[in-house]
């Protein structure tokens, strides 16, 4: 057994301990944070501006239309959210999510626009002014338009624009002209538009989480919606990259025919079982990795909370239950194939199933105690990816039982799966030429 | 060789599906011999290998391997399969290491047996080369050291001088022939047959899984009677065409005309009948080649089994 420690060290030097690994893994990673952060901030410089002449037919909606785009109400989104975050409380908001929040909202666009009245039969004419870039818009409005109760059908507008204007321009003269409709129903009962708005703003919930050891925290609801999803990619991530990496080296140690040489030295359990634990490791630098990047951001917001010790220990526990279903399968298609095309039709059928924690996290993060999760939790192969939702979902915490019998069935099947698959791998890589069917592999198992 | 056998075969039988691959095999190889390992395509010559190696295990029967099982003897053989392998991106002294420790070898013995054999193959500096930059006769001499870094006594080569040229040729068989010196026993398993000629001191010829012929060099010598006689006449003259005893003449080869003989002549009768025709330079008895050997056998069961399948056709 004294080899499987020498196999396993040349797994992981080869793989974790290489540039392509370095830079791919980890530097990569690291650079996204702050290109996330950037990004956003330099796209806001290039919006285009809004200019030209909008012509409005039918009701008349000129005045606050002019009015509008006057006071740049409608596309003051980001001032409003600026405005927003200002009132807050003092450290109620990070820095970091202020500039990301504002930066995501897009950006200030310049509006030069000039309203004219038009009347129904030039129509014609001005849409070929359109099409001919004299004119921005125009817009048709229905007859029962400004009506205080219009019905559904008086209740609409068209606009006709060019092929090439933007979307977000396309939306401002849109919110514009809806707006100045709505101010002008307003203005017409008699009442203050801008009273009525103030009237309208909704009040704003600050819901803080108390905290266990005591202390309160700020309650972001994204947040705890994120962690299950963030718990399960990073599990699939950390398992999914290391079988790859199992499997080319697999198909590498095949195709270069240096595979007879190491089974002179070790059984194929030994060279199998050394792929496996070593590329474990790989496995491991990932998901504390992108883990540790994940904690050190709530760390950043305050959250850290939001992830007690437990569900460290869940995380671990599952993430080696499916790092071990996974890898075994991988050595043992990388041992049956001489490349990686071949092998992926081979991988095909299992990716089916396995890519389904990837739809179901929405329904199983939202009842992580529905009937759903209850049963996708016991089917081996999806049980760690399942269980990592359903132990990291807020509500109802999911009862002890459960996470010990599926811990149990899920390493009872780690073990059955490395049992199959040592017994494909020490025939699969003496196998040459044509890739086996799944059903040849599965008669490899009984081979003395 | 009343010692024990370095490696025995008790009847083993190994079949993949529906090819028998071994059949019934026996066989001895006594410690300190240099066997050559014959037989043609698909005889189950790698099979039987890669059992003796653990690699794969028989169905039936029994393999003892330097007094143990094959699995616990593993440390103590060294093998050079046919299909050669290196790790293209891996430096050639990290390979060999990494090898010698799988081997058993602790890290500062397989360096320093790696930089020794290094020099030996002539192959100084390149330990800090990946394997990939080598060319394909240096990276032979890699696996080569490979084989034999940890000292085995016992050393499996499949084929070992394919792909190298002549002067590295020669000195592959000078290590071969220094390490069988040792006292180790080798295993050489070729399709080369005069390189098995000059360097084995027995043969072990298997065919469909059987063995077909298993006996010191000089026991085969014995058992196979010389049937060609080389004759160079002197310049100007002709041999007859017939000659009472020849079956059928070969060009001229390099030691004269290869005359072949009838079965059942006698040898010394046909030369003196030679000679009584034609004024020779040179004449000579030649015995049959490994080459010959191997053809006439194997011919012989292709014929045995088309007989078996189809007996009205054999004459014809």
């Amino acid at each position: 057994m004294k080899k499987i420690p020498i196999v396993a060290w040349r797994e992981f030097k080869h793989t974790a301990l290489t540039k392509a690994f370095i830079i791919g893994s980890i530097i990569v990673p690291i650079l996204i944070i702050p290109l996330l952060i950037v990004l956003p901030a330099l796209f806001s410089q290039d919006v285009e501006p809004l200019k030209g002449t909008v012509v409005l037919i039918g009701p008349d909606v000129l005045d606050a239309a002019e009015e509008l785009a006057a006071a740049d109400r409608t596309n003051s989104g980001q001032k409003a959210l600026e405005q927003t975050l200002e009132q807050l409380p003092e450290g109620t908001v990070d820095p970091v999510s202020k500039h990301m929040a504002s930066s995501m909202m897009g950006s200030d666009t310049e509006l030069d626009l000039v309203f004219q009245r038009g009347a129904h039969d030039e129509l014609e004419d001005m849409k070929e002014q359109v099409r001919s870039h004299e004119l921005t818009a125009v817009v048709v409005l229905q007859d029962g338009i400004l009506q205080p109760n219009p019905e559904v059908e008086s209740n609409r507008f068209k606009v006709f624009v060019r092929p090439g204007l933007s979307a977000r321009h396309l939306e401002i003269i849109d919110d514009l002209i809806s707006d100045a409709v709505v101010e002008t129903r307003v203005v017409a009962t008699g009442m203050k538009y801008e009273e009525l708005r103030t009237m309208m703003r909704s009040p704003r919930s600050d819901t803080m989480r108390l905290q266990e050891g005591g202390g309160e925290a700020v309650e972001y609801e994204w947040a705890k919606r994120l962690i299950p999803m963030a718990f399960m990619f990073l599990v699939w991530i950390a398992t999914f990259s290391s079988g790859n990496y199992l499997l080319t080296s697999t198909i590498e140690e095949k195709s270069n025919k240096v595979m007879e040489v190491l089974l002179s030295a070790v059984s194929p359990f030994q060279l199998m079982a050394g792929k496996i634990l070593g590329q474990a490791f790989v496995s491991l630098v990932t998901l504390v990795m992108y883990g540790g990047l994940g904690l050190a951001a709530l760390f950043a917001l305050s959250q850290a909370d939001l992830v007690p010790i437990s569900m460290i220990i869940w995380l671990l526990l599952f993430f080696g239950m499916a790092y071990f279903m996974i890898a075994s399968i991988m050595a043992s298609v990388g041992s049956a194939v001489s490349d990686l095309h071949d092998a992926q039709s081979l991988i095909g059928p299992a990716m089916m199933i396995l890519i389904l924690p990837l739809i179901l996290w929405m329904p199983i993060s939202e009842a992580p105690n529905g009937m759903l999760a209850m049963v996708t939790s016991w089917i081996p192969p999806l049980i760690p990816f399942i269980m990592i939702l359903r132990v990291t979902a807020s509500g109802d915490p999911v009862p002890l039982w459960q996470i010990f019998g599926t811990l149990i069935v899920g390493y009872g099947a780690v073990i059955a799966m490395v049992w199959f698959c040592s017994r494909i791998f020490r025939v699969g890589v003496l196998m040459q030429g044509k890739p086996p069917s799944p059903l040849q592999m599965i008669k490899w198992i009984r081979y003395k | 060789m009343g010692a024990e056998p370095t490696i025995s075969l008790r009847n083993v039988n190994k079949q993949f599906g529906d090819v028998h691959a071994v059949r019934d095999l026996s066989l001895d190889v006594h410690k300190g011999s240099l066997i050559g390992f014959l037989g043609p395509n698909g005889a189950g010559k790698s099979t039987t290998i890669r059992m003796v190696m653990s690699i794969i295990y028989p169905d039936k029967g029994t393999i003892n391997v330097l007094g143990d099982s094959a699995l616990a003897a593993k440390d103590r053989i060294g093998y050079l399969p046919e299909e050669r392998g290196l790790y293209r991106k891996m430096r050639v002294g990290e390979y060999l290491h990494y090898i010698g420790k799988l081997k058993g070898m602790p890290r500062s013995n397989a360096i320093s047996a790696a930089k020794y054999w290094l020099d030996r193959m002539e192959l100084p500096k390149v330990d800090r080369k990946r394997c990939e930059e080598l060319s394909k006769g240096m990276q032979q001499k890699v696996q080569f050291i490979a084989s034999i870094l940890h000292e085995p006594d016992l050393l499996i080569l499949d084929e070992p001088f394919s792909g190298l040229d002549p002067v590295n040729a020669e000195l592959l068989n000078e290590v071969i022939r220094d390490l069988n010196a040792q006292g180790r026993t080798i295993i050489f398993s070729t399709h080369v047959l005069h390189q098995a000629e000059q360097l084995c001191d027995s043969i072990l010829l298997i065919d469909r899984g059987e063995k077909i012929l298993d006996d010191t060099m000089e026991g085969i010598r014995q058992t196979f009677d010389p049937r060609t006689i080389e004759v160079e006449p002197t310049i100007g003259h002709e041999l007859p065409v017939a000659i009472e005893g020849v079956a059928h003449r070969s060009n001229q080869g390099e030691h004269g005309i290869e005359l072949h003989l009838e079965e059942a002549r006698d040898p010394q009768d046909v030369m003196r009948r030679i000679m009584a025709s034609c004024p020779v330079r040179s004449i000579r008895l030649r015995r049959p080649t490994l080459d010959e050997i191997f053809v006439m056998l194997v011919r012989d069961r292709m014929h045995e089994t088309h007989a078996d399948l189809v007996p009205g056709e054999v004459d014809s």
